[in-house]
């Protein structure tokens, strides 16, 4: 098993012309998800790489093959847009990767989904994988490997990194699923926490999160009180300097709230692994799930 | 959010006497209602004039935040005159810098002189740079394993000299620029690369690096890490031209920080 995406998912790539969209495109190919269709207005009734159909909307790319996921990778000025037009047509799960959609815009396009019911991933995210069944997104399937842990982050290169160090350390994953890094994201760590409480397969999960805000803190609660698998914890920014953002757009440090040492004490007090470098993630990992 | 305890220490006020703060989501979608704006204005006010004038300088803040793709807009001091008047005294606004690409009038506002030029030069080479205090100059691809790396760096007894992200896309032009900057700060004593490829090619990185070396000889040691996408390519450039590539960041951190102690690595 696993959360989200699996041998099921049938993907349409919004964008899948662009330099973007057609790189990672042939990526996903390549390692096995099913990519049934693009989408690109005035690019309809063409072929990518010769056998994936392009359609001019969503709403006919779904009518025509079925797609029950979407991924985005169109520029930010037409990426909320897009996330509302997949809701539209019918997607079930939209992922978008694109960086750079503005906040006040994510506030008309959060409750459009809510009401549709559709799950949202990012913006600004590097998207999911559950090793060995389909990956959606830009996680470089090669570090990747299937086994009983669940991953969650925030980040994408620093995500990239964990699981690369896990897969060395041979503990395979159920699924990773980056959340991105933007003060308002579609799925949060806690549907994903509850998502791989309820994943047969899922042994333990592993939260990667960063300063800023209060996700992480509330994360750590319901840890504690809805779930029964070992969760451990990392937290990047120990050493940044309040008021400034540091890349991310949600990751800033208001006054003396979402610093790195307040989401460490909150994941130390409510019982997860906390892990003080990435490496020794892999290190607690093994100790919990023993 | 409104308090009749404004001006200074508003978190003071939050954490003492948290009922001196009324706070009043708004849903985007429907903006600040009237009656809304009229219930900020009853929890300053007991005059229904007052009431009203603040409700309207409420509704007018609102509109202003909309329309200029504010991720704050504030009010601070609201003052009541000796006749009775409400006005607002000084403002500030924050724009979020994703708004700027469709609000020209508004990035032409910005003022270069009160940022720290380095951090300007970074900005226009599309670079997310933070100066910091310490020696340890780091270039790393992403936010998180940015902030990861100078954690690290001060975990094994150093101190980062920056954040810099040089993001997702592949060119060799942001590795020479992102060398340019860090090497203009006088207090790298050692430069650490952290490239964790996936969008990001290892052998572009390499690439700049050589490229900006050959142009402007390095002064301070280099310790570079990468893996990743095209990471073969990449170690082959950097060797061919006498630098050593590492794989472990934790190993590559400890390097970086002893090369810039003066301690042996």
């Amino acid at each position: 098993m696993s959360i989200f995406i699996d041998d099921n998912t049938k993907l349409v790539v919004q964008g899948i012309t662009g330099r973007d969209g057609s790189f990672h495109t042939k990526q996903m190919m390549e390692y096995g998800t099913h990519v049934v269709s693009g989408v690109t207005p005035g690019k309809g009734g063409q072929k990518f790489e010769g056998k994936v159909p392009v359609f001019n909307t969503v709403y006919e790319a779904v009518r025509e093959t079925g797609a029950n996921t979407s991924v985005i990778y169109v520029p930010p000025m037409g990426a909320s847009d897009a996330m509302m037009e997949a809701a539209d047509a019918g997607i079930e799960l939209v992922v978008c990767i694109t960086e750079g959609v503005a906040v006040l815009d994510m506030t008309f396009v959060y409750p459009f989904m809510k009401e549709k019911g559709v799950r949202l991933l990012g913006p600004n995210c590097p998207g999911l994988i559950s090793p060995g069944k389909s990956k959606v997104g830009i996680i470089p399937g090669s570090i990747c490997t299937p086994g009983p842990v669940g991953l969650v982050s925030r980040s994408g290169t620093l995500t990239y990194e964990l699981v690369y160090q896990m897969t060395r350390a041979g503990l395979g994953q159920t699924t990773c699923v980056g959340i991105g890094g933007d003060p308002i994201n579609g799925t949060n760590f806690i549907d994903c926490l509850s998502a791989f409480e309820r994943d047969p397969d899922t042994v333990a999960v592993v939260m990667i999160g960063e300063i800023g805000g209060t996700d992480e803190q509330e994360a750590a609660k319901f840890v504690k009180e809805k779930m029964t698998k070992p969760v451990v914890g990392f937290i990047a920014g120990q050493t940044a300097p309040p008021g400034r953002r540091m890349g991310h757009a949600g990751a800033i440090i208001s006054g003396s709230s979402g610093t790195a040492i307040e989401k460490m004490q909150a994941f130390e007090e409510h019982g997860l692994g906390v892990a003080k470098r990435p490496i020794d993630v892999v290190g607690l990992l093994k100790e919990r799930m023993k | 959010m409104v308090s009749p305890a404004g001006g200074i220490d508003i978190e003071e006020v939050a954490a003492t006497t948290p009922e001196k703060i009324m706070r009043l989501p708004i849903d985007s979608r429907y903006g600040l209602r009237g009656y809304q704006a009229m219930e900020l204005g009853f929890f300053l006010y007991n005059d229904i004039k007052q009431v009203r004038a603040a409700a309207k300088i409420m509704q007018d803040l609102y509109h202003a935040f909309m329309d200029s793709g504010a991720s704050l807009a504030e009010i601070n001091p609201l003052v009541t005159t000796s006749s009775g008047e409400v006005l607002a005294l000084d403002a500030k606004m924050v724009i979020d810098d994703n708004e700027l690409g469709r609000k020209p009038s508004i990035a032409a506002l910005r003022d270069d002189s009160s940022e720290d030029s380095s951090e300007v030069a970074a900005r226009k080479a599309n670079l997310t740079f933070i100066k910091l205090d310490g020696n340890v100059g780091c270039v790393v691809n992403g936010a998180g394993l940015a902030m990861a790396t100078m954690d690290l760096v001060k975990y094994y007894g150093g101190d980062p000299a920056n954040f810099l992200d040089i993001g997702g896309s592949s060119n060799p032009e942001k590795v020479v620029n992102a060398l340019r900057i860090i090497t203009s700060d006088k207090n790298v004593k050692a430069i650490l690369f952290n490239i964790f490829g996936g969008i990001t090619r290892t052998d572009d990185v390499a690439n700049g690096i050589v490229t900006a070396t050959k142009a402007n000889p390095l002064k301070v040691p280099i310790v570079i890490r990468l893996t990743g996408t095209n990471e073969e390519i990449a170690v082959k450039i950097l060797t061919e031209n006498g630098f050593s590539a590492m794989t472990d960041m934790d190993e590559a951190v400890k390097k970086a920080v002893a090369l810039a102690t003066g301690k042996a690595a």
